[in-house]
């Protein structure tokens, strides 16, 4: 999972790089930003004992 | 008086359509290369513990690399703008908006390490620099990244990169480096990472192997 995150990130720098339109890059930019804090909610659940 | 004038704007025109970039300008430029460059120096010294210590990095201490590379983004927009054309207000506030968006959420990642580690005895995760462990000094980072990029939307006026890399050969190439610097951290931690995580879907609280050798050798 972590890995794929990764994989998205070089894709929001690749886009960065070859100065894709600007809509392009803020969706994915945003769209990985969530699916990151997604990866991030669990350890909170796990350490918090918080019930999401 | 025909009304034939067209807008001008830095999509179209670069370098036209704005006042001349002067020094601060220039700084804002420089800044935002000392931002990039930061983060990706705080992401190189977890990986002195990574590969030179032979430490294993924790699922949280990924977590705030990606976001401290997410946040990065953001001022890399504005230097990748900066070498087509002009910088305007509404790239340069985006750019950064960018950053203080990934760099807010990536404080509370930090934070929640610190604090899921803070109750004695617990010896934190992993070793320390100068008496503070990574997350410590993650956590830091980030809330000095919320800051310095606040700073720089404060005095937008002054430090809206304009056409200064246009006027300026040397920023011009810099940007050809720090992003490469960018692009090498993202993917030297996307390799890192599949070896730590293998072809497996989740990692182990605590790796104490890079699986994807542990599962080819047995």
């Amino acid at each position: 999972m972590y890995t794929l995150l990764f994989l998205l990130i070089s894709v929001c720098v690749w886009a960065v790089l070859r100065d894709w339109p600007r809509r392009t890059r803020l969706l994915l930019w945003a769209g990985t930003l969530v699916l990151t804090t997604l990866a991030f909610l669990p350890h909170l659940d796990r350490s918090f004992g918080l019930s999401f | 008086m025909t009304a034939t004038a067209t807008t001008v704007t830095p999509e179209t025109s670069p370098g036209r359509g704005l006042p001349p970039a002067r020094l601060t300008h220039r700084l804002g430029l420089w800044f935002a290369h000392a931002y990039v460059l930061g983060m990706c120096a705080t992401i190189g010294g977890a990986y002195v513990f990574q590969f030179g210590l032979w430490e294993y990095p924790c699922p949280m201490c990924l977590l705030q690399r990606m976001f401290m590379l997410l946040s990065a983004l953001g001022p890399a927009m504005i230097i990748a703008r900066s070498r087509k054309g002009a910088v305007g207000t509404a790239e340069f506030a985006s750019g950064w908006g960018v950053a203080i968006v990934s760099a807010l959420i990536g404080s509370t990642v930090s934070a929640s390490q610190v604090l899921m580690h803070i109750v004695p005895p617990d010896p934190g995760y992993a070793g320390a620099l100068f008496g503070l462990h990574l997350y410590t000094w993650a956590a830091i980072t980030f809330l000095v990244a919320v800051l310095a990029a606040a700073v720089n939307l404060v005095l937008a006026h002054g430090f809206q990169p304009l056409g200064s890399a246009q006027a300026s050969p040397v920023l011009r190439a810099a940007g050809g480096f720090t992003l490469a610097v960018l692009a090498f951290f993202a993917v030297s931690n996307l390799v890192a990472c599949f070896l730590l995580q293998g072809v497996h879907w989740q990692m182990p609280g605590d790796p104490t192997a890079y699986r994807f050798f542990t599962d080819l050798l047995s």
